[in-house]
């Protein structure tokens, strides 16, 4: 991040001179009051502040540093979603091994009708978890972490909600099964400069959320990102 | 890391293990099991977090699920960033799950040394007729390379409450020694080395700026 976002700022201009005097008072007025060790929350306190007036400005530069610094990175990934979204939607579930029960169709894989079904069904594009991939979209058009942060939680929910209606009973999501289906829904939402996004938050985001769910819910579309570059295509 | 500070620690603790050895239930049996909190997450199962209080400390865990699938295990590091404990689990009737398990071993010493706390877990001993896996063997390779071993079924609840127990004390240790080495500079427990603190670089020198032009 110093890295990044010292190199970026003189260009900016004015806003060069806060960035480093300006979170200091703020850690002071924010700082007492909790009862944690005072550092994280300090961290904290700035990043949540500072963040959302400094990104707005900064993130069109920004972002294209990022996005250069990963380019072939971005372009290996952007070439295996292409080609693996060309598949549709039950092929694509099946190559990531997403278990059938969670597949959109909840006709029992029994049934007579099945082949007619199947057929409809093979067909198919870009039904399944829809709404999911819709709202993971929205990660290009948010700034701060946080907000991104927020996207990719919303959308766990919304593939939370779309199971529950497929599977009446009980389930818990388990690493194992929720993996491919969020690997599913990543690929399908085709966000374009993925990795730069990725790179984005885990420089910025606030390293209390690191260990929390926001945490493991952003290092899974960080393990999606890797695994969509060395996804074997067929 | 683990934040010290004395009132209360966080650990982050990683779940690998091959797919079907049961290393989802075994959280689960812990965490839904003891405290009432059970903690409903969205991700469910594979993000539980628990309360403990270990001879007066207050500690917070963090267990985090990985997948399991071969395809994909390069991903791994991805989440092992920053353990401070690793709960390793195999099958005993599964001989390939332990030879995964030795594997995850390797790498995990190689990437972190032995800042992290390592539990190799055999889980089914429910199934010991069927037990591929011998315990002599288990045992003595966790000891060559640094880890404990326990047996667990979570399926009759069985050494389950004792392999965390044991995890977090451990943890707790370690995190103790860290600091012990890292001297009375360390009371300021740094949570990364990311470089978004560029804070810290100069508390004192700009304190005095008052008004901050970010209102």
């Amino acid at each position: 991040m110093v890295r990044f976002l010292f190199p970026d700022l003189p260009e900016e201009g004015g806003v060069i001179p806060e960035t480093p005097s300006s979170p200091l008072p703020q850690e002071k007025t924010s700082s007492p009051g909790s009862p944690h060790s005072p550092r994280p929350v300090r961290v904290v306190s700035s990043s949540s502040l500072l963040l959302p007036l400094l990104l707005p400005r900064l993130y069109p530069p920004l972002f294209t540093l990022y996005a250069l610094c990963g380019e072939q990175e971005e372009d290996l990934y952007w070439d295996c979603v292409l080609r693996l979204n060309r598949q549709p939607d039950l092929a694509l579930l099946a190559f990531l091994g997403v278990l059938q029960k969670f597949w959109p169709s909840s006709i029992p894989v029994s049934l007579p009708l099945l082949g007619e079904n199947q057929q409809i069904l093979s067909t198919t594009k870009d039904a399944c978890f829809a709404s999911a991939v819709e709202t993971l979209q929205q990660i290009s058009t948010t700034f701060t972490p946080s907000d991104k942060l927020k996207v990719i939680q919303l959308t766990f929910e919304e593939i939370t909600q779309e199971v529950q209606s497929l599977l009446r009973a009980d389930f818990l999501w388990s690493m194992d099964d929720l993996f491919p289906v969020f690997l599913y829904v990543v690929l399908r939402a085709r966000i374009r400069n993925l990795g730069s996004e990725v790179r984005l938050i885990e420089d910025l985001m606030d390293p209390c959320l690191q260990h929390g769910e926001h945490g493991i819910m952003f290092t899974t579309l960080k393990a999606c990102y890797y695994q969509i570059q060395h996804e074997k295509i067929t | 890391m683990a934040s010290g500070g004395g009132r209360s620690s966080s650990f982050k603790v990683v779940l690998l293990g091959e797919g079907c050895v049961g290393k989802t239930s075994v959280v689960l049996r812990y965490c839904e099991n003891k405290f009432n909190d059970k903690h409903i997450t969205t991700l469910q199962a594979s993000f539980l977090t628990k309360k403990l209080n270990i001879t007066g400390k207050r500690v917070n865990l963090a267990i985090w699920d990985t997948a399991g699938q071969e395809r994909f295990h390069a991903l791994g590091p991805i989440y092992y960033r920053d353990s401070n404990g690793a709960i390793l689990v195999y099958d005993v009737t599964d001989e390939d799950s332990f030879l995964k398990v030795k594997n995850w071993v390797k790498e995990l010493r190689k990437m972190l040394g032995n800042d992290i706390c390592l539990c190799i877990v055999g889980n089914k001993i429910d199934l010991d007729k069927e037990r591929h896996v011998a315990e002599e063997e288990a045992e003595s390779y966790a000891e060559s390379v640094g880890a404990r071993h326990y047996h667990t079924s979570a399926k009759l609840n069985k050494g389950i409450e004792e392999l965390f127990l044991d995890l977090c004390k451990r943890m707790m240790e370690t995190a103790q020694a860290d600091e012990r080495l890292k001297g009375s500079g360390a009371g300021q427990s740094v949570p990364s080395r990311r470089g978004v603190q560029i804070v810290d670089d100069e508390p004192q020198a700009a304190a005095a700026g008052g008004c901050c032009s970010s209102g």
